[in-house]
């Protein structure tokens, strides 16, 4: 048996009593000595949240109403940094538009309605915000919508969709320190390989006309001056995607040299563009601009980033799965095969747990995120010697395996899903959980319980060296073809910088969280108040802020869980 | 240590060929070509591509040679055979002056002259040091290198669309999860196995490194000692092929020969496999039709990443009882500027090391003249990321490349397959070996540690 010593085995009251001063790492700064001053206060927090909070809860006009067209507006005296310009530039996350999506290699065929017919994010089993779940999970009250109609999205960047998301789901940045700082919007749910565009052409100067987009999987009409056919490429003037790779040709402006910074969105599966790949320019040269295509393809790419869903094992019944169902509950995954201590089970199990949904509900913890191999922040010294870079010889500088950075290739902000779990019941004695020492414990100390009673795992160092190490943890992928009927991948994309406006007012925080409705980690939700409402992670704001933004949070959720259910459209 | 010549630059040739136009022809010699003519031997890997090794002989030798006034010998050797003759040689201390091994020599690092300068000079030209050369030929023991690497040759997922595309899958197996399950619904519908290689040969051994590197198992820890069974990793790799082979494989992946694999792709006996793009190159020059249904994709995404290893790494290391020492120095300096036509020769077989002698690899890739579609080849444009040099995450060292010549790791996934060993018991089968191997070249460390003055 295991026992939780970690911080996220704490009660509700616990998000005001250690609040903030659990490590939080901002993508900008750590302020320290801050957090050490407000730790030695805090122990008196919780009364003091409670009686400001219930306050505000009788003050607060409707703080959260959610409404089209607006994200947003006065929060009270944590709001101020909104109507400052050099203080609120972030957007907040909108979906992107559908020339978008097929430019950059996905469909948004509406065919098919099972994970495996589906053909495209407006299907059915792909549920896009904007088309399906805007009431439900995530959601967690009646009154709350995950997406409204902002027509704000499109004119702030044309490539966006005038579907705003307000369900930011949380998440730890699983390659660092696991710190509870990343925030993303899960759009849509990619089933099988046909999302990726197999054939597609499309007209390049999107932001003159961008319903000029056309293939088998678009309404729009076709506006190349003649269908081009592999192996025949196109002179000008299309972009086209053809089994699972692209091609694409500038008009002759840009394929001369000339920059066109409109010409945002040929990343990803268009192909190169440069003035090397047209001849004009000199041979090695790179793109132009911004989403100037590389012609990878999209699967290689996003293969390069795994979010990793933590689904409950423990079924309704109470009993513990130690394996999934699918394609996964297999002999490679058979616990005993991965540690010869864990009990014999037949294969496939009929005991497993489900992976065909990964809506909050089904989880047993937060999300992780890893950008993998290449840090986002350049952190990892990354050189590019594809492109040319070279080491010293004293081994100064390292080599990472990923060519891709997310914000850079992965327009969409897609993840492969990487499902993880656990080997054995944590309720029966065996070698991952016996003694101090052993895998479940050593975790559990440091992060404490999840949902189902074993660790909480928030980044690759505990998962790999110290649980999939010792058999005591497993991860895979769901089948490619759909058979799963879960999510192979995810169009979720992580809001750059969820500072300065980035969480809009109107938005809510999806986590994890226990059978009471408190949250499993309070950490991601006083953060996600702090951007709320501060425009900052709570690391950079005084005790009194972050005090207010609790208070203001706490309100806010009081509002919306006593406010009438949401109308849809 | 001489000061080596560079090729003779354009400058003094035009200055040269001003005085020669003034004064007569007479007088219209290279430097280099003044002297007694010298002799040059070189063993060298056959490659995969037989162009590539008609073009180095008959042309770029022999023009090396005329220009330095040196008689160059070029023996092929079948690769199955590079590391007996490698052996024999430094045995005897008579044999060739350069030896092209398709591999990191580092078991011969002892025999080999420090390349040190040579990539002094090559950087001159091309920039410093490339990381997978690095990785390849430096001994952090010695401080020196033992070769020098010129090129590499990627090793990509192979498949066949058509069938892929049966199981739902058009667009091939992207994670090790994928391409058991694919794999294993392509032969329940179509009678076809996944042809990974698993045999002792040189596909196998980089296939089933690749395999064990990408599930995160791995043959030496951060001190060199061996690791193999230190987790569970490698019990689950040894686990995981065994499945692989029963479910969607053949038992031939464990027995064919050099190459088996390739044949057994262009047979279109098997659906998918690893290998140097000499197979589509094969396929391409046999029934370009059946060519256009050959996909590749990067390595296969296992829980340690897409990662996999090279399936050769040209690394040529001059003797230390060379007798043309000087020579062979020049002629791997002077190798470097073949890089371009050596990537063409060899059908885009081999990139160039030194990214500077081939700027415009993707371009080349994008633009294939002989792929349906031209862009075919574009999925490796990455390469050089998803690539570790053999011995990753740490150098190549003389243990660890001694576990790959003697194919410890083939044997092991071998003898789960075929059930004469559990994953577990082969594992440490397979860890004792290493240990043997490394207890080996600490005493040889040792040894030499002790015998310098």
């Amino acid at each position: 048996m295991i026992t939780g010593g970690g911080p996220n085995n704490v009660s509700y009251n616990d998000l005001f009593a250690f609040g903030y001063a659990g490590g939080f790492q901002s993508h900008v700064a750590r302020r320290k000595d801050t957090v050490m001053k407000t730790q030695r206060k805090s122990a008196s927090l919780f009364l003091q949240m409670f009686v400001v909070a219930a306050l505000l809860f009788m003050a607060a006009p409707r703080l959260l109403a959610q409404s089209s067209g607006s994200s947003s507006g006065s929060s009270g005296s944590g709001g101020n940094f909104r109507n400052n310009p050099a203080t609120n530039f972030n957007p907040p996350p909108c979906d992107f538009q559908d020339f978008f999506y097929n430019n950059v290699g996905i469909s948004t065929s509406s065919q098919g309605n099972t994970p495996v017919t589906a053909q495209g994010v407006d299907s059915v089993p792909a549920q896009r915000f904007g088309l399906f779940r805007q009431t439900g999970p995530p959601a967690i009250f009646p009154s709350q919508v995950n997406w409204v109609v902002d027509n704000n999205c499109t004119t702030r960047d044309t490539v966006r969709k005038n579907i705003r998301i307000l369900a930011t789901t949380a998440g730890y940045v699983d390659d660092g320190n696991g710190s509870p700082t990343d925030f993303i919007s899960i759009i849509a749910f990619l089933t099988n390989q046909s999302f990726f565009e197999t054939s597609f052409t499309s007209n390049p100067d999107l932001t003159s006309n961008p319903n000029l987009n056309t293939g088998p999987n678009t309404p729009f009409p076709f506006n190349c001056s003649v269908i081009p056919v592999p192996p025949t490429l196109p002179d000008a003037g299309c972009v086209v995607i053809t089994n699972g790779n692209s091609q694409v040709t500038l008009p002759a402006t840009e394929a001369a040299g000339a920059a066109n910074a409109n010409a945002v969105g040929f990343g990803l599966n268009a192909r190169n563009n440069g003035p090397g790949n047209t001849g004009v320019g000199p041979e090695g040269t790179s793109g132009l601009g911004v989403g100037s295509g590389q012609g990878d393809d999209m699967q290689d790419i996003v293969s390069n980033f795994e979010a990793y869903p933590a689904l409950k094992q423990r079924l309704p019944n109470g009993t513990f799965a130690v394996i999934p169902c699918g394609s996964l509950n297999n002999a490679n995954n058979a616990p005993n095969a991965l540690n010869p201590g864990l009990p014999v089970i037949p294969i496939p199990s009929p005991v497993c747990f489900p992976v065909n949904s990964i809506a909050t509900p089904s989880l047993r913890q937060d999300w992780r995120f890893a950008t993998n191999r290449n840090a986002i922040d350049g952190s990892d010294n990354n050189v590019v010697t594809a492109s040319g870079g070279s080491f010293p010889s004293d081994g100064s500088q390292i080599a990472h395996n990923a060519p891709y950075g997310y914000f850079c290739d992965d327009l969409l902000g897609m993840w492969i899903n990487t499902y993880f779990w656990f080997t054995q019941d944590p309720g029966v004695s065996g070698p991952c959980n016996t003694g101090p020492n052993s895998p479940y414990q050593t975790v559990a100390a440091v992060e404490g319980l999840n949902l189902d009673g074993t660790p909480i795992v928030k980044t690759a160092n505990e998962l790999n060296n110290i649980l999939e190490a010792t058999g005591c943890a497993q991860e895979g992928k769901i089948d490619f073809s759909g058979n799963d009927g879960g999510a192979v991948w995810l169009i979720c994309p992580a809001i750059a910088d969820p500072t300065n406006g980035g969480i809009s007012l109107d938005a809510f925080i999806d986590q994890v969280r226990r059978p009471s409705g408190l949250p499993l980690d309070p950490r991601f939700t006083i953060n996600f108040f702090c951007l709320q409402f501060f425009g900052q992670f709570c690391s950079n704001l005084t005790p009194s802020q972050v005090n207010s933004a609790q208070s203001q949070g706490a309100a806010a959720s009081s509002a919306a869980a006593s406010a009438p259910a949401a109308s849809t459209n | 240590m001489p000061r080596m010549k560079r090729r003779f630059p354009r400058r003094d040739f035009i200055k040269l060929a001003a005085t020669a136009a003034a004064v007569g022809p007479f007088f219209n010699f290279s430097p280099r070509a003044l002297g007694n003519p010298k002799t040059l031997k070189i063993a060298k890997w056959a490659h995969f591509v037989p162009e590539y090794d008609v073009w180095f002989e008959s042309e770029w030798v022999k023009q090396w040679g005329e220009t330095n006034n040196t008689k160059v010998i070029v023996d092929n050797i079948p690769v199955e055979k590079v590391h007996a003759e490698a052996v024999a040689e430094v045995a005897t201390g008579n044999g060739h002056d350069i030896f092209m091994f398709p591999w990191p020599p580092a078991e011969f690092h002892r025999h080999a002259i420090d390349h040190a300068d040579i990539y002094q000079n090559i950087s001159m030209k091309y920039g410093s040091i490339p990381q997978i050369s690095y990785k390849s030929t430096f001994s952090p023991k010695t401080k020196t290198h033992f070769a020098v690497a010129d090129f590499w040759i990627p090793s990509p997922v192979h498949y066949y669309q058509d069938f892929w595309a049966q199981a739902g899958m058009p667009l091939g197996p992207v994670a090790y999860d994928g391409l058991y399950s694919g794999g294993k619904k392509v032969r329940e519908k179509l009678g076809l196995p996944c042809g990974l290689s698993f045999a002792p040969t040189l596909e196998g051994n980089i296939t089933a490194n690749t395999l064990l590197y990408a599930l995160r198992g791995q043959l030496l820890d951060t001190d060199g000692n061996a690791a193999i069974n230190k987790n569970f990793f490698a019990a689950h790799a040894l686990n995981y092929v065994k499945n692989l082979n029963q479910d969607a494989g053949t038992p031939d992946e464990f027995t064919w020969g050099s190459s088996g694999n390739v044949q057994a792709m262009l047979a279109r006996k098997t659906t998918c496999t690893t290998n140097a793009i000499s197979l589509l190159r094969a396929a391409e020059k046999q029934n370009p039709e059946l060519a256009t249904r050959i996909k590749l994709q990067p390595p296969l995404l296992g829980s340690y990443g897409v990662t996999g290893f090279p399936q050769a790494t040209n690394c040529s290391s001059v003797w230390k009882f060379a007798e043309n020492q000087d020579g062979a120095k020049q002629f791997l300096v002077d190798l470097i500027d073949g890089s371009r036509t050596g990537f063409e020769k060899s059908l885009s077989c081999n990139f160039p090391t030194y990214p500077k002698a081939l700027p415009n690899l993707v371009v080349r890739l994008d633009k294939d003249p002989q792929a349906n579609p031209p862009y075919k080849y574009y999925a490796l444009k990455d390469a050089l990321h998803w690539t570790p040099n053999l011995g990753a995450p740490w150098f190549a060292s003389p243990a660890w490349m001694e576990v790959f010549n003697a194919f410890v790791i083939p044997r092991m996934f071998a003898n789960v397959a075929h059930g004469n060993l559990t994953p577990l018991d082969a594992a440490a089968e397979a860890q004792k070996e290493v240990t043997a191997i490394v207890e080996k070249w600490k005493q040889i460390e040792l040894s030499a540690t002790k015998s310098q003055p």
